[in-house]
Parts: C-alpha cells; structure tokens; sequence
C-alpha cells in the first residue's frame, strides 16, 4: 500500500497541480461562472423561478388543480393591486392616458406606441415598476404550461412519439399525473450546462494530472530499477492503482469545490421534485427527481473520471515521449468530451441523444461504464503484460 | 543546412504526428460529410452557366435554364425565387450606427470610442465603393450563401486552424526539447554547433509547422471542394447581398471586407492568414520550451497562458482605467485573432477598434515573438546546464 | 594550453568548487575523486555547460566563453549520463554529431565507419541503438567524442558498463591518443588510470587537493602502507585499506603513519591506497 501512495507522491507533483489549479480557474471563468453569475438570466426568468420556487414551498412537490387555481388567482389580484398602485401614483401612466391596469393590458395586443404609451410599458417592466410586468408574464407563462400540458403539449409530444416505448412513458405521465411535478426548466437547464462543463473539466484535469506518470519513469530509466526491486513488475499494478485513486481523489476536489459554487446558485431547494412537470421542457424515461439525477450524475462522473484515468494510463504505457503522449492525449479528450455532451446532456430524458442515436432508455450510464470498462480491460492487459515483455531500454 | 535536414527528418520520423494528422483529417472528413447541400451544388452548377454577376444577362440565362428531376427543377424554381427583385444592399447602407451602437453597448469613451468611430467612417467609405461597383450583385451561393460561408470560413477554416496550431506547437515543443527528452543535451550543446543548433531547430519547427498545416489543409479542402460543387461561385464576391453577419448588437448586416474579396481570393487569404497565426503559436511555443525544460509542462503553460489572455478582457470590468486598453489591445493577439478567425478581413465586431486588425495583429505577434525568440536564445547562451 | 585560473563555481549558497587553479599541456590527466565530490562540475565548465561563478578557463590564453566555437571545435567530451537517440543506428548518430561538429559530410562519411571500427562496432554500424549494451552503447560515446580528431579530450567516467577486456582496450586506446593532445579522464576507478595517466588530480572538500604524477602521489605514503595476514595483533592505530579473502584467512592491507608494526609486511602503496586513504572520511 505504501507503495501505492508513494506513486500517488510523484503523481501529486506540485509543478503540474499549479498549473491544473489554474486551468480550472480559468476554465470557470470562460465556461462556468456564467451559469452562476447569470442565474436567473435577466427577466422574466429571474420572476418564474421565483414563482416556481413559492409554489414548492406552498404547495409541496406537485400542483393540483385546486392548488393551481388559488395560487393564479391569489396571485394575480395582488400583481394587479401591484400594478395599480405603480398607475397611480408613477405620473408617466397618466400621461399615455393609462389610469387602471386594463388600459396597461390593451397596450401589448397593440403594435406600434406612441412614446409616452412605449415609456409607461417598460416602467412596469423595470426595475422602477418592480418588474411587475414580468411577474405578470411569469404567471401566464406557469397558466399557459400548465393548462396546456394536458390539452396540447401532451397530444402533440405522443403524435411525436418515435415508438411504442415512448406512447407507453407518455401514458404513464398522464395518467399518473406525474406532469404535475414543480420544476423549473431554467433551473435544470442552469444544472444541465453547469454539469456538462464540469464533467469536461474533470476529465481534462484527470488526464493533465496522470499522464505523465508511466512516461516520466520510462525516460528515466526508473523501470529498470523498479522491475528488479522487490516489487518487481508489479509496479505497473501499483502504479495502475496509483493513478486510480488519484483520479477519484481529484474527481471528489473538483465535485466538491465547483459543487459548492453551484450550491450558491439555491436549486437544492428542488431536490425533491420530479423532472417531469409541466414546468420542464423535457421528458425523462424514469420517475426521477432533481435530487435523484444529481446522485447519478456524480456517480456517473466517477465512473467516467477514472475510465478516463485508465485509458492515459494506457496511452502513457504506450508513449516513448511527453510529447507523443500528447499527441495521443487530445484527440482522446476530444472524444471523451463529445462523450460528455452525449451522456449529461439531458441523460435519461426523450431528448437525450444516447437514447435519440440507440433507441434503447437508460444507456447513458452504459457509456460511461464502456469508458470504464475498456480502460481498465487494457490497463490491466498492459499489466499483465509486462509481467512477461523483455524489458529494453526503450518501449517494448 | 544539413544540420536544418537533420533536425527536420527528427520531427518527420515521429509516427505519432502522422497518425495525430491522420486523426485530424479524419475528424475534417466526417464534419465535411455531414455538411453537405444539394441545393448549393445545383446552385455551384448552375453558376457555370449564368455566371455569378447579377445583371440582365444573368437574369436572361437563368430563365432559358431548364432543370431534369423534381429536385432539381424545385431548385431551380428556388433559385429564381431567391434572386428575383434583389437589390444592392449597399447602395444608401449606413455604417455610423454600426459604430454607435457598440460604443453604447460596451460604455466605451475618449479615445477608444473615437476609434471606433473611425473605423465606421472608414468604413463607409468602402460601403460607397461597394455600392458604386454593385459589388452585392453576385450569386454566391443564393439563399444558402450564409450556411455555405460559414461552413468553410468559420467552421472548417476555424479546425484547420486549431489543428494546425496544436500539430505546430507540439512540434515546436518536441524540437527544442529533443535533446532534453533523449538526455542528449550535454554531448549536443558542446559541440561546436553547440547552443547555437536552435537556429536550425527553430527553422526545422517552424517549416515542419507550417508544412503540416498546408498539408492538412490541402487534402481537407481538397475533399471539399471534390465533395461541393463551387462552379463559378468562386469569382463571386464574398460581400453579396446575400451573405451577412449575425450581429446580435448591431443587428444582422452585411458582409463588409476592406478589401474586394472573390470567394477564391478571401480562401487564399483566410489560408495566409491562417498560416500567420500558426507561426505565431509555433514562434511562442519553441520561446517557452526553451524556457521550461519538461515539454508537458511547457504545453501546459503553453494552454494556460491563452486560456488567461481569453479570460482576463472577457472578465476585466470596463470600469478598470486599464480595462478598455487591455481588451482592444488583447485582439492582436494570435489566440484571440483565431477566436476571431470568422471576422478576418471584415470590419470585426465590438472588441474590434482597428481596421485591418488581422494584418496588425499578426505583424506585432510575429514581431513579438521573434523578439521573445531571439531574447530565450540569447538567455539559453547563458544558462548553466546542469 | 588549457588553464583553469582560480574558478569557483557556487549554486546559490551552495559552493560545489572553490578556487581551482590547473593547468593541462598535454598527456592524460586523471581527475580522480569520489562521487559528488565536484569532478562533473569541473569538466561540465571545461565542455562549456556551466560557467564559473568566478575565475576563468583559457585555451591558448583566451577565455573559452569568448571563443565560443572555436574552443568548443577542440574539444570532444563524453558526458557521464551520455543520452542518444534509441531510434536512430550509431552511424546515422554520429553524422547528426558530425555535422554539428561542423565536419563536413564527405569527411564524415569516411571517418565514422572509421571510428566506429575502432572501437569494435564496425559490424553493428547500421543496426538501432535501442538494441544495444550497456557497453556498446558507451563505446558509441567514445567515438562521438573522437570524430573531430580534438586536441582535448574529456571523458567523464568513460568505462561505467564496459567488461574488463574492453576497459584494457580502452586504456590502450586512451593511451595512444594521449600522444599529441590533452585528455581529461575523470573517475572513480583507480585502475582506470593509474598505469596511463601522466597526472593525478585529485580534488576534497571543493578544492583542488593535489595535481602531480602517480609516482609522486604514491610516495606520499611511502612507508606507512603495510599487509598482514594477523590485524587483530596490530596494536597502533591503524587504517585499513582493502582486504583479501585466502583459505579461510584474512589478508588486511593498511596505513598506519607512526612506525613500522612488526606483525605486517611493508608493501610499496599504490594509487588506490592513496585514495582510500584521502578520502577515508568521506561517505563513499
């Protein structure tokens, strides 16, 4: 064991870990914090999430027709009242002849404004307004999704249906009335996009950090002290181990650092809800809830990570130089990343394109696991191997 | 010279940059295969025969053509749609708000909001050209002009690019640092060559750089073109009326190069100017592999240096005094001058305060570099080798 | 002549060498010392890989940093750790070196199967790197280091890896080159140079500690080296050398400096006993 953490040792190199550290912050910068600084995205999606997140509190995980129709209700007499108050007393109203909210109202059927009428519109729309406008939209927006689900979003998603698997889910949802789950589309896109990139950014940082480490030792001739030490040819094994835990020590930072710059974002408070609502755009295979796919995410992404870490191991094995280990490297990650959009990209949902591209629900996790499977099988081909290859000083 | 072979035939023999290249063209081929328009082949074909100027006689030619099959008769019929009662989008086009538009947008003042607005004076004085000579009156490839265009200019383009500067690099890279990865440093630099063997080294780098880009971008664009029918299409204007920009501040807007550019001259000069940017990436990373001994470290820092120079004027608050200077400044930059690869030769967009930005940037990169070069190679003259 | 005039040579606090004056006119000079004791250091600065950090080094009384190639053209230096290219036969290496030795092609291809001959690899000349010895692979250095006939000649530890009838070969070899140019032998192993070299240099503590013929070195201990086959009945203090192992008895060669114990053998010292005895409290 020790010598296992001893191969960790020169895995761990101070060199490479400053500049992974920097890739990462960097990285965040270009690709991450935009999910977090623009969370809500401006207007009126900042007000819908609002309204999703107080219809969870008030009502629970699912909305029911009695539920929905106080809320609407309740709701749009006090953003009415709202509105009102800003008519009355902001003078710019009764300067485009606007005196109660049903004068604002007929202004957006109309196209062109005079502009005292364009001015008093986007008042409301403003900050001065308190957005009330927006929150207007926001709750015809929750209206509009959840009258339509049943009436037309549901009868045009089963005419789409592809095949029987799909007619039978939709069924399902109806009749269940699963669609009643409060989730904000938003709020899952806002994690779909953050995952996808960290699930990039953990593979980039795993293949950075163990590479080198086969290719390092072979250069300095370190082989050939280590295969005829104790330890023998079982190096290699350590080593395999080595880059193993070191794979899953780095996947468990990156989760733990970047989730909880995520976790700022509040959107545990859906933890428990149900993916499938009418809220959401999409449509999963599974009874899951927001909670549930972050679990199978994170162990997806272990999964994937030290799949990945297999396969440098591998390509190290196979390199004669840093240089041409590079050349191996991208392309790799190349695939691994197109593989990371493919699998976290709405995983376990109609829409997700592992299931558009093999017809099959729920293999998602089969490709992650191939990943895992098919660098592990060749790491430990490569070890067995040596055990018999004639060591030369070059790559045998 | 002989010694220049030499350290060329080292980065030749190495079958991992074959088979990278191999895999890159590979990667080219498949984008290639999924990009393909009928329409804009019949279009490509057509052209052989109406030419591609929209005046009388092309108008007259497209009426007498005739078209077998229904594909090819309902493009046919589109191609007539398309072209019917066009008008020169920049006859009276206005170039001002272009520029007001993006001062607004970005809060930019005193001098770099002058400059900007120079840029769109300038501007509109190659837009009035462009109208007197009618020069949106060409085909290009009608109603798929944008798809078309951005498909070889921006998208493939853009990977050759990103392929030739890695292959550069990585060769860059492997030249300087052969001798630290085969531990023959010690017997090379005492020879009478000795240090100054990076000489050859760096012309070995950068011909085989540049060498390996020609070639990925002669046998990928080779395959395209086989693949696309251009037909006459290469001598019409890339600033037709029907190719734009996607411009989400300023609003949608012509395609406007400084220069005339034909479809076949804005390729050549997308290609040299391509070739610029892969020497300036192969001049800075041969400088820092001097510098830093372990090549996989030096790629790294190598990444991590860009990845600071995108990073740093996208996330500078504008308020910094420094702010706007660092932003337009960065532009000229080589990695920031491949981010922008689709607005070569244009007007740019709203981190664009010169004209020409692409030639600028790349004389003051190559400049640069060569200095940095120049400078490590003098320091390596110096430096105890341990 | 090559000079080296009080150079000192120091990495940050760290002083590897201090003032180290010598000066080589020709014949083979053996730099001997144990590992880490600053040999590499000295010879890297004579190959132009390191600079002194005071002090300098003259060829024919210019500073060779000056000279640049046209020192570094007289020169040929096998390195300790001597790298090469695995993938590449010895004769397409030493054409590579050739060439940056500034020895033009038609030369080089008449001198590289030359030297290659010379040093017992003429039936291998075309075969890759990677699949040879240990010893072949030095002798490759050895003829790398020859190709431009150099009037000094620096090897540093020169025989790691070849078996005793190659170090004989290579002793000769040394000894016949020696003749109109300066060679430069550094090493641990006595037997290297003591019956070839025309000067001892021996470097302790960082500084030069002696530079004279074997001869004159040896007789440093004239009188104090002894053998017996009873150590246990030497009673004055006492430093053994080396030992020997004889039908179940001990033979102990060893220095004692006060008096001629009667139990032991007086025995004419040698080069190894000198540094046995230099060296005796450094950690070997």
């Amino acid at each position: 064991m020790s010598m296992v953490f001893h191969e960790m040792k020169k895995i761990w190199n101070l060199k490479i870990l400053l500049v992974i550290a920097l890739l990462c912050t960097l990285y965040y910068s270009i690709f991450l914090s935009f999910h977090i600084e623009n969370f809500p995205n401006g207007h009126p999606m900042t007000e819908d999430v609002g309204y999703s997140i107080e219809l969870l509190q008030r009502y629970g995980l699912t909305l029911e027709e009695d539920e929905y129709a106080e809320f609407v209700q309740e709701t749009r007499a006090k953003l009415i009242a709202e509105m009102e108050m800003h008519i009355q007393s902001n003078p710019v109203f009764a300067a485009a002849g606007i005196f109660s909210y049903e004068d604002y109202e007929k202004l957006r059927g109309r196209d062109q404004l005079t502009e005292a009428e364009n001015i008093a519109y986007w008042t409301l729309l403003g900050e001065e307004g308190g957005f009330a406008q927006f929150k207007m939209q926001a709750l015809e927006w929750i209206e509009n999704h959840y009258r339509h689900y049943p009436q037309y979003t549901w009868p045009i998603l089963m005419s789409e249906a592809a095949n029987q698997k799909e007619r039978d889910r939709l069924a399902a949802i109806m009749e269940t009335g699963e669609y009643r789950n409060i989730m904000n589309w938003h709020v899952y896109e806002n994690t779909v996009a953050y995952s996808v990139n960290l699930a990039i950014l953990s593979v980039l940082a795993v293949l950075t950090l163990v590479s080198p480490l086969i290719v390092t030792d072979r250069a300095r001739n370190v082989h050939l002290l280590q295969y005829t030490a104790k330890q023998g040819r079982s190096i290699l094994q350590k080593q395999l181990a080595a880059v193993l835990l070191s794979a899953f020590l780095l996947t468990t930072l990156l989760l733990v650092v970047f989730g909880a710059i995520y976790a700022t974002n509040g959107t545990w408070v859906f933890w428990n809800s149900g993916l499938t609502s009418f809220l959401n755009s999409y449509t999963f295979w599974f009874e899951m809830t927001y909670g549930q796919y972050l679990v199978i995410y994170i162990v997806l992404l272990y999964v994937l990570c030290l799949g990945t870490a297999a396969l440098a191991f591998v390509l190290s094995r196979l390199s004669r130089n840093l240089i041409t280990l590079i050349l191996k490297i991208i392309p790799v990650f190349g695939v691994l990343a197109l593989l990371c959009g493919f699998v976290f990209v709405n995983p376990f949902s109609l829409e997700n394109i592992v299931y558009r591209t093999t017809g099959i629900p729920g293999m998602e996790p089969f490709v992650c696991g191939l990943v895992f499977v098919a660098g592990v099988s060749a790491s430990l081909y490569i070890v067995r191997r040596e055990k018999k290859v004639d060591v030369m000083d070059a790559i045998g | 010279m002989f010694i220049y072979r030499l350290e060329l035939k080292k980065l030749l023999s190495s079958a991992a940059v074959w088979g990278f290249l191999a895999v890159c063209l590979l990667f080219n081929l498949f984008i290639i295969g999924h990009s393909v328009d009928e329409y804009a082949d019949d279009v490509g074909a057509a052209s052989e025969q109406t030419g591609v100027v929209l005046d009388p006689s092309f108008y007259e030619k497209l009426s007498q053509m005739t078209a077998s099959g229904d594909r090819a008769s309902q493009h046919l019929e589109r191609l007539k749609a398309e072209t019917d009662g066009v008008t020169d989008v920049f006859d009276g086009y206005e170039t001002r708000n272009i520029g007001e538009r993006y001062i607004a947008a970005a809060g930019t003042t005193g001098y770099f909001a002058e400059a900007m607005r120079d840029k769109y004076a300038a501007l509109q004085k190659v837009v009035d050209e462009k109208a007197k000579n009618d020069e949106s009156l060409t085909l290009y490839f009608a109603g798929v002009t944008y798809s078309r265009h951005q498909f070889l200019f921006n998208t493939l383009l853009g990977w050759l690019l990103t392929e030739g500067a890695l292959v550069a690099v990585l060769l860059a890279l492997l030249s300087v640092g052969y001798e630290h990865i085969f531990r023959t440093g010690h017997i090379v630099y005492s020879t009478k060559k000795g240090r100054a063997v990076l000489r050859p080294k760096l012309a070995a780098s950068l011909s085989a750089g540049l060498g390996a880009y020609a070639l990925l971008a002669l046998l990928t664009l080779l395959v395209y073109f086989g693949v696309n029918e251009y037909g006459d299409v290469w001598r019409s204007s890339v600033s037709s009326l029907f190719n734009y920009r996607v411009d989400l501040i300023a609003g949608n807007r012509p395609f406007v190069t400084w220069y005339s550019f034909s479809v076949l001259t804005y390729l050549l000069a997308m290609l040299a100017a391509g070739a610029g940017v892969v020497l300036c990436f192969s001049l800075l990373a041969f400088g820092m592999g001097i510098w830093i001994r372990n090549s996989y470290i030096a790629f790294l820092v190598f990444l991590a240096a860009h990845a600071v120079c995108i990073a740093v004027p996208v996330q500078m608050p504008s308020t910094w005094p420094m702010g706007p200077a660092v932003k337009y400044s960065a532009v000229l930059s080589p990695v920031w001058l491949w981010l922008k690869h689709g607005l070569w030769f244009t007007d740019g967009d709203i981190d664009i305060l010169w004209a020409h930005f692409e030639t600028i940037g790349l004389f003051v990169s190559l400049v640069v570099l060569a200095a940095f070069c120049l400078f490590s190679a003098l320091c390596f003259r110096k430096r105890n080798l341990a | 002549m090559l000079a080296v005039n009080h150079v000192t040579k120091k990495y940050g606090t760290f002083t590897a060498l201090e003032d180290i004056t010598i000066e080589f006119t020709g014949g083979v000079y053996g730099l001997l010392s144990p590992n880490g004791s600053g040999k590499t250091t000295l010879i890297k600065m004579l190959a132009t890989l390191l600079f002194p950090t005071s002090g300098e080094i003259l060829w024919e009384g210019m500073e060779i940093a000056k000279l640049g190639e046209r020192y570094r053209e007289v020169i040929g230096y096998l390195p300790q750790d001597f790298g090469y290219y695995k993938h590449q036969s010895p004769r397409q290496f030493l054409h590579y070196l050739a060439a940056l030795k500034g020895i033009d092609r038609s030369t080089a291809s008449r001198k590289v199967p030359e030297l290659l001959q010379l040093v017992s690899l003429g039936d291998v000349m075309d075969t890759k790197m990677r699949k040879f010895s240990g010893g072949m692979i030095q002798r490759v250095g050895i003829a790398q280091a020859m190709l431009n006939d150099p009037k000094i000649l620096i090897l540093d530890e020169p025989t790691a890896g070849l078996d005793p009838k190659e170090r004989v070969r290579f002793r000769n070899l040394i000894s016949e080159l020696s003749k109109d140019r300066i060679v430069i032998l550094s090493t641990h192993i006595v037997s290297d140079i003591e019956t070839i070299a025309n000067r001892v240099i021996m470097l302790k503590d960082r500084k030069l500690f002696c530079n004279d013929s074997p001869a004159n070195i040896c007789h440093t201990l004239s009188g104090k080296v002894y053998e017996t086959w009873e150590i246990e009945s030497v009673a004055q203090p006492h430093f053994p050398l080396t030992q020997r192992q004889e039908d179940g008895r001990t033979l102990v060669r060893f220095v004692c400096e006060t008096g001629c114990p009667e139990a032991a053998r007086p025995v004419t010292p040698n080069l190894e006993d000198v540094f046995l005895y230099v060296y005796r409290d450094q950690v070997m």
